[in-house]
């Protein structure tokens, strides 16, 4: 008995040191990673009620609230007050700190001041995991977060800072990688602060703290009210070189069933940061993928062409500039006679295209076309890094109208410094409808290679169709506005397949060469409405060049109404009987004065 | 006394009656020319000239008349001839002899007896053939496939809309009794044709 006892015990051991051994692995081997902050990403302040009485406060980075300060801060706010994207940042918010939560504890501790603790490891310095309290957690003195990675401290208490506490980052440490998820937080006077603060409880920053973060309190409130504060707080860095990409979205309304929107009125967001249709934004690259958002429209339909995919989004790789194009049609009342889209065509030249001794002045010329049948009004043209871009001749008539077949020429001059591509996007109306062209042109700085630079200009043919539609042919004319010959010239199209080259290349070497025009030709069958995105490539030294074209074709969505061809044609019938009355009525009274006179 | 009172009212009827003519003119019927201009200008951009249709003829009813061009009306009509004589293309739609359906109306039951190029339409059976020429010199020639009575409400879009990647002529003309109000005939009729 004492012998099977034994061996009961020694199985029992072995099993518990292999359950400890199993059970404690994961744990230990479990790094903390960094949650998507989505929306809440961009904010310095998000809160329900924020507080601040004092001027002197600079916080740089949205600030979201539904009961505002009595005194702005400074500072730079991409979004300031309740408008969008608050709401969804607030959403955000909560799906972040769930999911800091779910990470285990790397180390627990009861109430804890964690700048003196030792037994986490070497007094006042962390390395990245997560660190939970089952009490108050104080920062009581200098704190140093040592090492790339996430940190999490976690506690289920307040979270307070000591007068003078400083955080100090090293080693790879970033703010943006260091959380904060106690049940309310008050930093002292003169805390030097790092990383994002999940407290919907409340958050109160002290004088003079500097905050590198953002302190996140959605369903709480945010006080910044105690004189010479600066709340220096954490915002998307600027990316650039070789870890940024630009995206700029671009939008096409069409209102050919009674609607009345223009393009402010569909707000847009790349990730949830707001831009606007036209621009060129900065984004971190390489990314997970960008989802480019409006603000939606029941009574308009929504589409995504260009670079982004059905569901609006896009991968970004370093360098590269990507477009995505929305359009919203409108829901309304059946159309018999479908209005005339506009269509316009813009080239852009930068001169120099390169600048081999080093930073300098360059002019962009851009070249305006309409294209179309109709005039088009409202032109408008945005330009990422130049400006102003003034109109120097065109509008000979001086109508403000970009006439059919008119052209307008415009410049804008700017100093590059780093090799750059610049983005304009050009906007007109008519019938209700805009157009919309997209340019880029690269110039390099330091080199005296040529970037290239390629040009298409796109036709539909016809722009309308009657009710259930018809054959509609794309003609694509693919031109090289530089001396550099293009290699490897790729077309494509969202809505026409089957596109066929059909001439240019006059001395059959492949190349697109600067007196060349090479057409192409696509013919497809649309039955609605259609916005279709063209997108053309070409290469030449060590570059890759595109252009865009986008192009409508209104398709009417009721039948004509059968004419009226039985009996004569009424305004003759009616005419008629009227002419023939007042002949009757003239001869009466003739013959009346007759009458009356031989009396 | 009487006779003075007759002749105020007569001289009297004839300034309303000129006014309502006038009011007629310029604002109820006014001139289906002008209406048309503008999707006429448009749809002859996109034609090719020499493909427009100048010439009908239908053996079998004697008709043999020149072509109009005709767009839709500012309602959303298409459009009509202005007297009985000749024949509408309806210039928004295929050329006939394109891929579709290319529509051809006319007018039928003109008042006092006065021949309609459309009359008798209603005459015309499966396998009739009607011949079209156009500017070119060519002659299409189409094959009648059936007939049929369109009501004030029905679906129309079979006339106009035609997806079997097939050419067709529709010729139209009215059909049923006289509506006052809306000063037309109540029905249609629709000869559909296949090209031969």
């Amino acid at each position: 008995m004492k012998i099977f006892t034994k061996k009961i015990n020694q199985i029992l051991l072995i099993l518990t040191i292999t359950f400890m051994l199993v059970g404690a692995s994961p744990a230990s081997t479990l790094a903390a990673t960094t949650p998507s902050l989505g929306a809440a990403l961009n904010y310095a302040i998000l809160a329900s009620t924020y507080t601040n009485t004092t001027a002197g406060t600079t916080i740089n980075g949205s600030i979201g609230y539904a009961t505002g300060p009595a005194v702005a801060p400074l500072g730079t706010h991409t979004s300031y007050g309740s408008g969008a994207p608050y709401a969804t940042a607030g959403a955000d918010q909560a799906t972040a700190l769930a999911a800091l939560n779910s990470q285990p504890c790397t180390f627990t501790a009861g109430a804890i001041n964690i700048s003196t603790d030792g037994t986490h490891g070497t007094v006042g310095v962390y390395t990245p995991g997560v660190y939970c309290s089952s009490g108050v957690m104080t920062i009581g003195g200098p704190l140093t977060l040592s090492g790339a990675g996430t940190y999490i401290f976690r506690a289920d208490g307040a979270l307070n800072s000591t007068a003078g506490a400083v955080i100090t980052l090293t080693g790879g440490a970033t703010a943006n990688n260091v959380f904060w998820t106690p049940t309310s937080t008050t930093l002292a006077a003169n805390t030097v602060f790092k990383g994002i603060v999940i407290d919907d409880s409340g958050i109160t920053v002290g004088a003079n703290t500097v905050w590198t973060g953002s302190a996140l309190a959605y369903g709480g409130t945010i006080t910044t009210d105690t004189n010479n504060i600066t709340t220096t707080v954490y915002t998307e860095p600027a990316y650039s070189g070789s870890r940024a990409g630009t995206i700029t979205v671009a939008k096409i309304v069409i209102n050919d069933n009674g609607g009345i929107k223009k393009i402010a009125d569909f707000p847009l967001f790349v990730n949830s940061t707001p831009v606007i249709s036209g621009e060129t934004n900065t984004f971190r690259a390489p990314a997970d993928v960008y989802t480019i958002t409006e603000t939606t429209n029941p009574n308009y339909t929504q589409a995504f062409s260009g670079d982004c995919d059905a569901k609006g989004q896009l991968n970004l790789t370093p360098g590269e500039n990507k477009f995505c194009i929305i359009t919203n049609n409108d829901i309304g009342a059946p159309i018999i006679i479908p209005p005339v889209p506009p269509l316009i065509d813009v080239v852009k030249i930068p001169n120099p295209l390169s600048l081999p001794s080093g930073p300098g002045s360059v002019t962009y010329t851009y070249t305006l076309r309409n294209i179309g049948k109709v005039p088009v009004t409202d032109i408008s043209m945005v330009g990422d890094t130049c400006s102003p871009i003034i109109r120097i001749s065109g509008d000979t008539n001086n109508d403000s109208k970009l006439d059919v077949n008119e052209v307008w020429s415009y410049s804008c001059s700017t100093t590059l410094s780093v090799n750059h591509t610049n983005t304009v996007t050009t906007t007109g109306w008519a019938n209700g409808l805009n157009t919309t062209d997209i340019t880029s042109a690269t110039v390099v700085v330091g080199t005296s290679i040529q970037p290239p630079i390629i040009h298409i200009t796109k036709s539909p043919e016809p722009l309308t169709l009657l009710a259930g539609g018809g054959i509609v042919t794309y003609t694509g004319k693919v031109t090289n506005p530089t001396t550099t010959p293009l290699n490897n010239v790729r077309i494509t199209d969202d809505k026409c397949s089957s596109i066929t080259y059909i001439s240019g290349d006059t001395n059959n070497d492949k190349k697109l060469d600067s007196n060349e025009v090479w057409t192409y030709a696509c013919q497809v069958n649309i039955t609605n409405t259609t916005t279709s995105t063209t997108i053309v490539s070409g290469e030449a030294n060590g570059f890759t060049t595109r252009d865009i074209a986008i192009t409508t074709v209104v398709v009417a969505d009721a039948t004509p109404l059968l004419p009226k061809t039985g009996y004569p044609s009424l305004e003759k019938t009616a005419f008629g009987l009227m002419a023939l009355l007042g002949i009757s009525a003239l001869s009466i009274i003739a013959i009346i004065n007759r009458k009356k006179r031989k009396a | 006394m009487k006779l003075k009172l007759l002749k105020w009212i007569l001289l009297l009827l004839f300034f309303i009656i000129s006014i309502i003519t006038i009011f007629l003119m310029f604002y109820v019927y006014p001139s289906k020319s002008k209406n048309n201009v503008a999707v006429q200008v448009e749809a002859s951009n996109e034609k090719t000239a020499l493909k427009i249709p100048t010439q009908i003829i239908i053996p079998k009813i004697n008709v043999d008349a020149a072509i109009e061009s005709v767009g839709l009306t500012p309602q959303g009509e298409v459009g009509a001839t202005e007297g009985p004589i000749n024949a509408a293309w309806f210039n928004l739609g295929p050329v006939p002899g394109e891929i579709g359906a290319s529509i051809i109306d006319g007018h039928s039951g003109w008042k006092d007896g006065t021949p309609a190029i459309f009359d008798n339409l209603h005459n015309l059976t499966e396998g009739d053939k009607i011949y079209i020429k156009n500017q070119k010199g060519d002659t299409i020639t189409f094959i009648v496939r059936s007939l049929q009575i369109y009501g004030k409400n029905e679906n129309t879009s079979s006339i106009f809309i035609s997806n079997d990647g097939l050419a067709h002529l529709n010729l139209i003309t009215c059909a049923g009794s006289w509506n006052k109000n809306k000063k037309s005939s109540y029905d249609r009729l629709v000869i559909f044709t296949n090209k031969e």
